[in-house]
């Protein structure tokens, strides 16, 4: 099905030439005269109020948006978050990356050792919500998948500290994030040229 | 005596508070209605339902500053709103609520003032609202505002004879020029339903108040498209609500007066006797007249929400060469009707 089937028939021929490459014919309507009915415009006043009394009944359009989940697309950037492994433990290795490409200078990572020798762990991971433009570097950057832009928007606080996230307020289950991931992983799969 | 001074008290108390209580709730029902037209929810966060937003609308609007452009006539634009309001507030004294309720041996008849004139004195009243909105228009110094009071005055001569034509029909059949006395007039049949002179008398009256009140499709004295809100551009805070709050306030006197004029007040064939008792029979026939006037102020918003404006020479051409003469040929056959015994 493509996009041109979900487009009422009514407003097809605007759309100018149909996927077959066909264009539509378009045939304008004009009446320079009014018939005496619709001189009297009675009738039409009635079809009018009949059509706005249906339109009262039909379903509203309006997403109560706070408390209605807003439908999103993964392609969304909006809060980006740390992602937690189903077994408790952090996907970041405090390598950096994010922290050297981020434009916005938004990244803080204090890293820190863990039981494992060659593996790193941050102690604390800071995002400064202020400086974040949401522009998604730090995620193309990160090698491990463990940082990912969240659909989540609401991102305005009453005070400063708050805007400054550390590592508890970003991690979130990677099970939550798996519709991402896999969008940045078709996404890269499409841009990325093959090497030669 | 003291019987009559405390009911009277009382009914005036409740008369202004079923009127502001309409005018303050037709606000919100505007806007829910428009939003439900429009396939939205309308305002729906103060209160249940949004039941509390003509509250902290009047909160908001009592806290605004009070402008008073430059050049303006400070008497006769502060003069305006009280008028417009005024007027409307005047008018509901005639609304005949419903029966007699006999309290102490006295008749006491659920409306302000039973007067052997209410008809007369409804159409003088409502009338001077119309000089609240050209002097406002006028003292404003601007001329959008002087248009809207320019267009007012050329509305007011296009429809109001119509109107008063209409009623007039209405008075052959009642023989009555008391708003109560209609109502009772009407008990064995609506004159609505008198075909075919009733009826079309309704229909002009009905057509006549739209511009009376002026709403949409005759609202160009407001206009906002063209005149940015025609008289009331210049307005601010309470000024402003108090045209508001005079143009709701006139819509349910035009609805009630429609219900009394034409559809027989607070009478149902017989239905508003349905209880023994003389207090529930008085309770049940106001709550028939509030259901006619709310279907009335229904239809005022939902015509608003559908019509769009006509232009100022449409209304004239309307009003003159289409409602008048029929207007003439209506009181014209109901006299020959009443005269020859057929209503």
């Amino acid at each position: 099905m493509s996009g041109y089937d979900q487009v009422p028939e009514a407003a097809r021929p605007f759309l100018g030439p149909t996927p077959s490459g066909k264009p539509v014919p378009v045939k304008v309507l004009r009446k320079d005269r009014l018939d005496w009915k619709e001189k009297v415009a009675l009738i039409e006043i009635f079809k009018g109020m009949g059509f706005t009394l249906r339109e009262m009944f039909r379903p509203r359009f309006t997403i109560q948006f706070p408390e209605e989940p807003f439908p999103r697309h993964p392609s969304v950037k909006g809060r980006p978050v740390l992602a937690k492994n189903p077994d408790g433990s952090i996907r970041c290795v405090s390598c950096g990356l994010c922290e050297f490409v981020c434009p916005a200078r938004a990244i803080t990572i204090d890293p820190g050792e863990t039981s494992d020798p060659i593996q790193r762990e941050p102690r604390d991971f800071q995002i400064d919500m202020l400086r974040c433009i949401l522009c998604g570097m730090c995620e193309e950057a990160c090698p491990e998948e463990a940082i990912l832009m969240s659909d989540e928007l609401l991102m305005a606080t009453d005070a400063r500290p708050k805007a400054l996230h550390h590592l508890e307020d970003l991690l979130v289950p990677v099970e939550k994030l798996q519709e991402r991931i896999d969008y940045t992983k078709r996404m890269y799969r499409k841009w990325n040229r093959p090497q030669s | 005596m003291t019987v009559l001074v405390v009911a009277a008290l009382l009914k005036v108390a409740l008369f202004i508070g079923l009127a502001f209580g309409v005018a303050a709730y037709a606000t919100l029902a505007e806007r829910k209605i428009a939003g439900w037209i429009q396939n939205r929810y309308g305002p729906n966060r103060v209160g249940p339902w949004g039941l509390l937003q003509p509250m902290a609308d009047g909160i908001k609007l009592f806290f605004k500053e009070e402008l008073l452009p430059t050049g303006a006539n400070p008497f006769l634009f502060k003069l305006a709103p009280a008028l417009v309001t005024g007027s409307a507030l005047l008018a509901v004294a005639v609304i005949p609520l419903g029966d007699a309720l006999t309290v102490a041996g006295k008749k006491i008849p659920l409306v302000v003032a039973d007067m052997p004139v209410g008809i007369l004195y409804l159409m003088a009243v409502s009338s001077l609202g119309v000089y609240g909105i050209l002097l406002g228009g006028w003292s404003s110094n601007n001329k959008y505002s002087l248009l809207g009071g320019l267009r007012s005055a050329a509305q007011v001569v296009s429809y109001e004879l119509t109107m008063v034509l209409a009623m007039a029909t209405v008075l052959l059949f009642s023989g009555t020029m008391s708003t109560r006395g209609i109502a009772l007039a009407q008990e064995g049949l609506w004159n609505v339903f008198r075909f075919p002179v009733g009826t079309v008398a309704f229909f002009l009256f009905w057509i006549a108040s739209f511009a009376e009140t002026n709403r949409l499709p005759f609202d160009l004295v407001e206009c906002e498209p063209e005149l940015v809100g025609g008289y009331h551009t210049e307005y601010s805070s309470m000024r402003f609500a108090l045209f508001f709050l005079g143009e709701y306030v006139a819509m349910f006197v035009q609805a009630s007066m429609l219900t009394t004029l034409f559809l027989g007040g607070h009478t149902l064939f017989g239905l508003e006797r349905i209880f023994g008792n003389p207090v529930l029979n008085v309770l049940l026939g106001a709550a028939i007249f509030l259901a006619k006037t709310f279907f009335f102020l229904f239809v005022f918003i939902w015509v608003r929400w559908t019509l769009p404006r006509v232009r100022w020479d449409q209304l004239m051409a309307l009003g003159w060469k289409v409602l008048l003469p029929l207007a003439m040929v209506t009181i014209l056959a109901g006299g020959g009707g009443v005269i020859w015994g057929i209503y």
